[in-house]
């Protein structure tokens, strides 16, 4: 049971990593205003530019900067067309995920039967003694440390500098920060670019570290679970690292329990009823609709008046802000 | 004592005429600013003495917050100036306002709620923390981006605060804050960047009478530090409390300034408001029918969930028009949505012919028979982006003559369309499919929505503003057909900003102020003059003493 | 004297862009996508004629773009209609998979002897219409934004799609992932070649949708609403059952669209059976925003992307993955087309006069 909670919480921590990174930066991208559907295209992106990268040089730190340069770049066309057009931001953001997956599939054909070594694994001695959580936290690769402290990072960055702070504003409302001197476009820019920049880090991640190997579509729907995160923790770093690792463990656990199956003894009142219901909650791809179902709930219940206010999503998200001039 | 009244020029023209003030901090000359259709201001001139609470007063659409966003560089005026200590100034946007020292209180708060007062008054500042401070170049600009001083501002907030009193903690989010308090911090925005004048939009429109009180603390306290207010609105008791000399717009020109001590409410409020008559109408009488609607204690909030109405009691017989005169703001849109089941009340009862329709959707006023004028017509008259002929039916489109079993009989909307543009003398329809709503002019929308809110025959009628920025010739028709309903039987609410169209249309005349009727009459027991003092709060009761010279406020 | 960049609503479209713009994006499109052609070694020229103008002329290559027509138009009316109302339904694919579950276990397990297929229909109408009816509810009562929830309920019903698969409705021999075969009264007749009965199923439905808008008196609310929710709600129109309805009739719609894939070509349920047509339905809906017959058309062009994606496959070994390529291509440009029609760019230089400026204000 220990060896199964333990093993179960490192495959969290790992699986969570790229939760953690592309969650991070669609929340920097929302709160200045701009909804990015491309999540799971620039993911791609970066995963397939970083492996090809470490593959033909054999550094995989360059190839997770790579990575992240790539889906930095890539979700430029979605800056663009969002902030300087003013198109459609869902439009522009799915098909950036359709475009996304196709041309990396399209282009990934030739790499995928390469193999990389990757990251290693970076123990932290001491720390990685502790019950259940030292295997767990501290013998991980470099990108999965660096998406922990990312967390504080992000959570610095928004709250307590400037630019985090006119970032917010803008989210809430483009038109008193643009009264009040703020640069309204330059900084969503910014805000998109660095969930491109995240988004590709994810995809790196998971191909570098995770998984150690490239397949097209390999990121199997982490990029929309990651936009369903930011929701969940209505909008808050600290919130998304805990809901990533709840999402990553519900896929871990997914894995983990396909042959198991639970149920209560047949002495047990109602057993008739309760095992198949037991059973099919815990199954293991009814499991992986949990984040989902989780996200539509928690819309729900903070959609009911008072709440939107306190807690929620940026007053001006899905508008395109333009300066009315008289 | 004589009033000291310079005499309005009737031109415009760009070199100023008027010798300037020796005292003059900031002065306006001949300020003229157009839009398409209409001149906001027309050759303006305004002095400013540095220290005064200068009040700018007039009704809506009489250029005082065009006059002000000129000023607080949002617009650029075609004609004039704009001289501060003597310099000519240029300005192309806010920023270049506030580094002038010209800030402004807007009456819709520029506002993060989600933030804090500190982070809303720094914003934009860029405030370093304390070790990037004074540096300059590459180090200095990371340092002001990546980091976040708030300390500072913190305690500049905290001294701006004890030395005008304006009590308000740094660290509060403003979501908490009440709208009193909301509004110091837009002042305190103002104070932070070192404005020498503050100019207050309309201020007290979404204040208490109490909180009213405070702020005029606030700017007394202001002015005696060497600040200069203008204090814009509409309220007359407000003004003559707290302003020590007045500036009065009308139509886009100034009428006059004066000290207020040496003016009288009533003759504020005639300079304010008296206009000649454009056009006199036939009124006949008109025998009065039965109730047809019957409002009772009316409560109702606002989008800000403050109280709009605060108890209405409204009566109106089948043939009488009834005259709500009042400026906007004082609870006229809530008073009409909820005569149209828009907004639910908090609080009384709503009848139609007996029928008791409070809390009922709005598609039971429509079929009880309520038709709507609104004064928001794109927003609430009209489908801009759909056709003339769509829009003709959006009122009567269940009807059997449109289509029976859940269909839609377009030819028949045609037709029907056709027939409004024709009775109703609608311009610019060339095809009623093809042309949009959003394609016609004001006045030829507005009749097209006359049009189809008076075709149908309705018991009760509520026109919000129905000649708002339409042309000359549409509003004579718009009035003309509003008495025709009435001889027809249609109990009509007008609501109006206008007096003339009040006296002119009205049976019987309401006055809405705050919420509440202060005055109830008929046009042949009171006068303009009258009506328009209590538009401006002032009671008859205390009307004896608005011919008395007013108190006059603030420093000298 | 200041340089600036004036962006500018145009007054009037100029006729050569309004009908212009959508050619010259599909052609751009089609110039960026030869670069991915030129990548793997392919002439995109040949590529390209191969792919539209030989699939289009020929009789197989028709009747193959007809059949892939059927999911995609009965998907692209399915996003259609609550776009009139001004909502995003963006989880077609979602509530397709739904129909087609409801509609398989209703073929294999339901002996409706000639009924079958109309059965099966049904079925499938109300599974789909079910699962636009939560994201509707949420939007109609709530104001929940139903681009999330749609999504959400997507990805809920690709994965119920696997569990039904792997477990209840696993039938066929062997173990794998697929439910049983339909049996044959519930497959759709064949007319010519591949093309099957679904495809009048979607006529019918294009016209029925055609009928609702422009002749119902839903449809002239559900149009009204989308131009000006406001002045709907004070003409009475209802806007909360506006929203309910016009989700669950696209849920419906679209679960029609997965049935008849199965019914008509598949004949068994499996994962992934679906390439993304709810979501190609989304630049359908779009480019068909005017009408149920614009979406047709829309859906046939798409259509044949796909078709002359596959053909182009199969000749040159170019991955699948063009397809969507291209599709995504076109998109994008389209929305670049959108801005260019309607903004007219231009450099203004302004001189600093007194209280003037030039190009301001009225």
């Amino acid at each position: 049971m220990v060896g199964f909670v333990v093993g179960l919480l490192v495959a969290t921590v790992q699986s969570g990593s790229s939760l953690i990174y592309a969650s991070l930066g669609e929340l920097v991208a929302e709160r200045a205003g701009i909804l990015n559907l491309g999540v799971e295209g620039m993911m791609l992106v970066g995963a397939l530019c970083g492996f090809v990268t470490t593959v033909v040089t054999g550094n995989p730190y360059l190839g997770f900067l790579v990575g992240a340069v790539a889906g930095m770049a890539f979700s430029s066309i979605h800056a663009f067309l969002s902030i300087t057009l003013k198109s459609d931001q869902v439009i522009s953001g799915v098909m950036l995920t359709l475009l996304g997956t196709g041309l990396t599939t399209f282009f990934g054909k030739p790499w995928v039967s390469k193999s990389i070594d990757g990251f290693g694994r970076v123990t932290i001695p001491v720390a990685v003694k502790l019950p259940y959580l030292g295997p767990a936290l501290f013998n991980n690769t470099v990108p999965d440390y660096l998406a922990i402290l990312l967390v504080p990072a992000v959570w610095y960055f928004l709250g307590h500098t400037n630019l985090g702070l006119e970032i917010s504003a803008i989210g809430d409302d483009p038109e008193t920060a643009d009264t009040m001197g703020v640069h309204v476009f330059r900084l969503q820019y910014l805000a998109v670019l660095i969930g491109g920049a995240l988004a590709g880090a994810a995809g790196a991640q998971l191909s570098l570290a995770f998984s150690k190997l490239w397949i097209g579509g390999m990121t199997a729907g982490r990029g929309w679970i990651a936009i369903a995160l930011v929701i969940f923790a209505q909008w808050r770093p600290s919130r998304a690292i805990v809901g990533a690792y709840l999402f990553g463990g519900i896929s871990a656990l997914a894995i983990r329990t396909q042959g198991i199956s639970f149920a209560v003894g047949h002495a047990f009142p109602f057993a008739g009823v309760i095992n198949p219901a037991l059973a099919f909650l815990t199954n293991s791809i009814i499991l992986s609709t949990y984040p989902y179902v989780a996200t539509i709930i928690v819309l729900a219940v903070v959609s009911q008046g008072e709440l939107r206010e306190r807690i929620g999503a940026p007053n001006a998200l899905l508008q395109a802000y333009s300066r009315e001039l008289d | 004592m004589s009033p000291t009244i310079i005499w309005p020029r009737l031109t415009g023209s760009v070199v100023s005429s008027v010798a300037a003030d020796p005292d003059a901090f900031l002065e306006l000359r001949g300020i003229t600013k157009r839009f398409p259709g209409v001149v906001a201001n027309d050759g303006v001139d305004l002095t400013l003495r540095r220290g005064e609470i200068h009040g700018l007063l007039g009704e809506n659409g009489a250029g005082k917050s065009t006059l002000m966003k000129v000023l607080y560089g949002l617009y650029t005026a075609d004609e004039g100036e704009v001289v501060l200590r003597g310099e000519f100034l240029r300005l192309h946007s806010p920023q270049d306002a506030i580094e002038h020292g010209i800030g402004m209180v807007h009456q819709h708060f520029k506002l993060i709620p989600r933030l804090s007062v500190v982070e809303n008054v720094a914003l934009g500042e860029r405030e370093p923390a304390a070790q990037f401070r004074g540096r300059g170049g590459l180090v200095g600009r990371l340092g002001r981006a990546f980091s976040l001083g708030l300390a500072g501002p913190r305690q500049r907030i905290r001294d701006l605060s004890a030395e005008y009193g304006l009590d308000v903690d740094p660290d509060a989010t403003v979501l908490e804050l009440d709208v009193g308090q909301q509004q110091r911090v837009e002042i305190l925005k103002a104070l932070y960047r070192d404005v020498d004048l503050l100019i207050l939009d309309e201020p007290t429109a979404v204040l208490t009478p109490q909180e009213a009180e405070r702020l005029f603390e606030t700017l007394e306290q202001l002015t005696d530090q060497g600040l200069t207010v203008i204090f814009i609105s509409h309220k007359l008791n407000e003004v003559t409390a707290i302003t020590d000399r007045v500036t009065v717009l009308r139509d886009g020109r100034k009428i006059a300034t004066v000290e207020t001590a040496d003016v009288t409410r009533a003759e504020l409020a005639e300079m304010m408001v008296g206009r000649e008559v454009l056009f006199s109408l036939e009124r006949e009488p008109v025998p009065v029918g039965d109730e047809v609607l019957a409002v009772r204690g009316l409560h109702a909030d606002n989008d800000r969930g403050v109280e709009a109405l605060a108890g209405v009691d409204l009566t109106v017989h089948a043939g009488e028009i009834v005259g709500v005169a009042g400026v906007s703001g004082n609870g006229q849109k809530e008073l009409a949505e909820c005569l149209v089941g828009l907004r639910r009340s908090t609080a009384g009862s709503i009848r139609v012919l007996g029928d008791d329709v409070t809390g009922r959707p709005p598609r039971h006023f429509v079929d009880v028979g309520i038709s709507y004028v609104p004064d928001d017509r794109y927003r609430f008259g009209c489908a801009p982006a759909l056709s003339v002929r769509d829009n003709a039916a959006m009122k009567d489109y269940r009807q059997p003559r449109f289509g029976e079993h859940g269909l839609i009989d377009y030819g028949a909307m045609v037709a029907y369309a056709e027939s409004l543009v024709e009775d109703f003398d609608i311009r610019g329809v060339t095809d009623v499919e093809a042309v949009h709503a959003g394609d016609l002019s004001g006045g030829n929308l507005q009749k097209l929505i006359l049009a189809r809110e008076l075709d149908r025959e309705p018991k009760v009628l509520v026109a919000n503003k129905p000649t708002r920025g339409v042309d000359i010739g549409a509003i004579e028709y718009i009035r003309e057909r509003l008495l025709e309903k009435r001889t027809d039987g249609t109990g009509t609410v007008l609501i109006s900003e206008e007096l003339d169209e009040i006296f002119e249309l009205s049976d019987r005349i309401l006055v809405l102020y705050e919420g509440e009727f202060v005055l109830e009459t008929t046009p042949d027991a009171t006068n303009q003059d009258e009506v328009g003092l209590a538009m401006t709060g002032v009671r008859p009761e205390d009307a004896a003493d608005a011919v008395e010279p007013a108190a006059g406020g603030g420093s000298a | 004297m200041r340089l600036s960049v004036d962006v500018s609503a145009r007054e009037d479209i100029p006729p050569w862009l309004a009908y212009g713009a959508p050619v010259f994006t599909v052609i751009a499109a089609l110039v960026v996508g030869s670069v991915t052609l030129v990548a793997v070694g392919v002439n995109p020229l040949a590529a390209y004629v191969d792919m539209f103008v030989v699939t289009a002329t020929q009789p197989f290559g028709i009747l193959q773009t007809l059949t892939k027509a059927i999911p995609l138009v009965l998907a692209g009316l399915a996003v259609y209609l609550p776009l009139r109302a001004n909502l995003w339904n963006i989880g077609a694919q979602g509530q397709i998979y739904l129909g087609a579950i409801v509609g398989t276990w209703v073929g294999i397990n339901v002996d409706g002897g000639a009924f079958t297929i109309p059965l099966l229909l049904v079925g499938a109408a109300v599974g789909g219409g079910l699962w636009g009816a939560v994201p509707g509810w949420l939007r109609a009562v709530y104001g929940v934004n139903e681009i999330i929830t749609t999504l959400m309920m997507t990805f809920i019903a690709t994965l119920f799609t696997n569990y039904l698969v792997r477990g209840p409705m696993q039938g066929g021999s062997g173990n794998f992932p697929q439910s049983a075969s339909l049996p044959q009264a519930a497959q759709l007749p064949f007319i010519v070649g591949p093309l099957h009965v679904g495809i009048v199923v979607a006529l019918l439905l294009t016209v029925a949708v055609w009928v609702l808008i422009k002749r119902t008196r839903l449809g002239y609310e559900i149009v009204f609403t989308g131009s000006n929710p406001d002045a709907a709600e004070q003409a009475g129109m209802d806007r909360a059952r506006i929203y309910f309805t016009v989700l669950v009739l696209g849920g419906a719609l679209a679960g029609l669209a997965g049935v008849v894939e199965i019914a008509g070509i598949q004949y068994r349920l499996r994962p992934g059976f679906s390439p993304g047509y709810g979501f190609t339905a989304i630049p359908i809906a779009l480019l068909g925003r005017n009408g149920a017959l614009q979406v047709l058309v829309a859906s046939l062009f798409f259509a044949l992307v796909f078709v002359g994606g596959s053909t182009i496959t199969v000749n040159y070994g170019v991955p699948a993955s063009i397809v969507s390529i291209i599709q995504a291509l076109i998109i994008l440009f389209l929305i670049t087309a959108e801005f260019v029609k309607q903004y007219s760019v231009s450099l203004g230089i302004e001189r600093a006069a007194a209280g003037a400026s030039v190009g301001e204000g009225a």
